[in-house]
């Protein structure tokens, strides 16, 4: 077989089969004025030792994360990851997602979902989980979805303004074609008040939803928030980042309904903006509307352990247009990368983890706030591994300046999402960020 | 297997015994045959609408999740909040133990079939 399919001889069959002499006459039907006749200025092929050279040169002008000091985050952060997590995924049995139509022939596969979903359900305090959906946004909005089922004749949902805004724009866009009303809860001193969601009241509230870390970096009062959302009968939706639950306390803990959140932190890194993976979990009483694939454990004909694809009954493939979602699939490689990742770090290897992130953030918080001008935006609230500051120029500004000077990524500008937040500045500090470059960060705001 | 001659069927197998403005619905024996073994089951609260040809519930098997569609429209005024513990019932008993709900039904009670003509539709459905 010849590696370049499309070869002169191709060419010439396909032109005599449609009764054209050349591809020039092809394109004759496009009008003239249309046709681009210059030279397209991409220059002359080039061998594979140039093109190398090349595309080096391209990647050793972007300035990157793994290549320069970082502290951007704002929902997607890097984390220490061992290097066999690449190692183990490269094994050709993880390269396809998908299992056979009788999935229960892949019991590798499905054996690598339930290690997960036990690890979700462990880390969340839930009962049950799935085998991972899309992304962190994905997973919010299905527990929206899930909650508008499960509660009867519910036709409003409450969302935090703390949550992410790219959950805030994907909810907005799931419940727009829908007869479903989104009332946002804002912020006050960077947290969700309770009682402000206790005082939406009324009827046919179906879920609460917030994030704890917040989009701000604040820790949600969680067991404050799930009470107001049961006092209106509605489900308590928690998004979190799953790497603070190293430190704090489960959500399933703190009367959540729901945990889900972005999982990308755990053995996978922000790449390109992904691929990550979104997790989702939640109570026993609502495993029948739990969307996307959920394996369970049972034992085969002869009494061995096994395990199978559950609820599909449910799913899109069987249930058409009746399905509990129109995902019937997971971010399989993602969310095993998390499961080995999580299972080389241990129980004690991620508190550690969790510790580490949560001491450099606050070193370098009590560091930047030594700097004139600079100081905690929310200085009563708590946080995890990123918080705000209020500073003395524009964020952007400094961003600017760290990245020309200094070749630092600096913060996440707020001002980007709210221009009268121009001067709060998003810090995130985690494992990866020493104390070297901490004290580099510092020194280098200082001299600003 | 004949149907029972005091009920009235739908196409989809669910079957409702009117007694002046009340209607008992469940599923057939047919449905419950080819359903299997059943695993779970949504009701209506009393005090829900219903309407004609349109969804009240659903009935989930080990091979399939199946709606349940109601023959008449009204308010429910009881549900059989017993059978979704003991689903059996629906298999040993579709007519008597089995019911699903109990209906004040409105309007004009109309498309159903009589129980040879169901009988008719089972054979044809093969």
């Amino acid at each position: 077989m010849t590696y370049v399919q499309n070869t002169d001889e191709d060419r010439a069959e396909m032109l005599a089969a449609i009764g054209v002499a050349s591809v020039d006459e092809l394109m004759e039907v496009i009008p003239p004025d249309c046709r681009f006749t210059g030279d397209l200025g991409v220059g002359r092929g080039l061998t594979e030792p140039e093109i190398t050279r090349h595309m080096r040169e391209l990647a050793d002008k972007n300035i990157a994360p793994d290549s320069h000091p970082s502290f951007l985050g704002a929902g997607a952060y890097r984390h220490f990851c061992p290097s066999l997590v690449d190692n183990l995924v490269a094994r050709t049995e993880f390269w396809t997602a998908y299992t056979p139509y009788q999935p229960e022939a892949s019991q590798g596969t499905l054996t690598t979902i339930y290690e997960f979903q036990t690890l979700i359900c462990r880390l969340t305090g839930m009962e049950v989980a799935n085998a991972s959906v899309y992304d962190g946004a994905t997973a919010v909005i299905e527990g929206v979805m899930l909650s508008l089922r499960s509660v009867r004749k519910s036709n409003r949902v409450i969302a935090s303004r703390g949550l992410h805004p790219d959950t805030i724009a994907v909810l907005k866009t799931y419940l727009r074609h829908i007869d479903v009303e989104l009332v946002l809860i804002d912020l006050v001193d960077g947290a969700t008040p309770a009682e402000a969601v206790a005082a939406v009241g009324g009827e046919g509230v179906a879920a609460v939803a917030v994030q704890s870390p917040n989009f701000h970096g604040v820790i949600e009062d969680v067991g404050a928030l799930s009470e107001a959302a049961h006092g209106l009968g509605a489900k308590s939706i928690v998004s979190v980042d799953p790497i603070s639950l190293s430190v704090m306390e489960a959500p399933g803990k703190l009367g959540a309904d729901v945990v889900c959140g972005e999982g990308t932190g755990m053995g996978n890194e922000p790449w390109y903006g992904g691929p990550g993976f979104g997790f989702l979990a939640t109570l026993m009483e609502n495993v029948r509307q739990m969307p996307a694939r959920i394996a369970g454990e049972t034992t085969d004909h002869d009494g061995n352990r096994a395990v199978v694809l559950t609820f599909q009954t449910r799913e899109q493939h069987i249930r058409r247009s009746k399905a509990t979602s129109n995902i019937c699939t997971s971010q399989q490689l993602m969310a095993l990368r998390a499961t080995i990742w999580a299972s080389l770090l241990g129980k004690h290897g991620f508190e550690e983890l969790g510790r580490v992130n949560l001491s450099r953030a606050h070193y370098a918080a009590d560091a930047l706030c030594k700097l004139p001008g600079f100081e905690l935006a929310f200085p009563g609230q708590g946080f995890f591994k990123e918080f705000c500051l209020k500073t003395p120029k524009p964020a952007a500004e400094i961003n600017a300046a760290l990245l020309e000077q200094h070749g630092i990524i600096g913060g996440f500008d707020l001002g980007r999402i709210d221009p009268a937040l121009d001067h709060h500045w998003l810090v995130a500090v985690t494992d990866v960020n020493d104390k070297q470059e901490i004290d580099a960060l510092v020194a280098a705001v200082g001299a600003l | 297997m004949s149907s029972p001659s005091d009920l009235l069927f739908t196409d989809s197998h669910e079957w409702v015994r009117i007694e002046g403005d009340s209607a008992t619905i469940g599923i057939t024996a047919h449905a419950a045959e080819s359903l299997s073994d059943l695993v779970f089951l949504d009701l209506p609260e009393a005090g829900d609408d219903v309407t004609a040809g349109e969804g009240f519930g659903e009935i989930e098997s080990v091979k399939a999740v199946s709606d349940l569609k109601s023959p008449v429209g009204g308010e429910v005024i009881e549900a059989n909040t017993d059978l979704p513990d003991n689903l059996g019932d629906i298999n040993s008993d579709p007519y008597g133990k089995g019911w699903m709900i109990k209906v004040k039904h409105t309007g004009t009670v109309d498309g159903l079939m009589d129980a040879a003509a169901y009988d008719a539709h089972v054979a044809a459905e093969g």
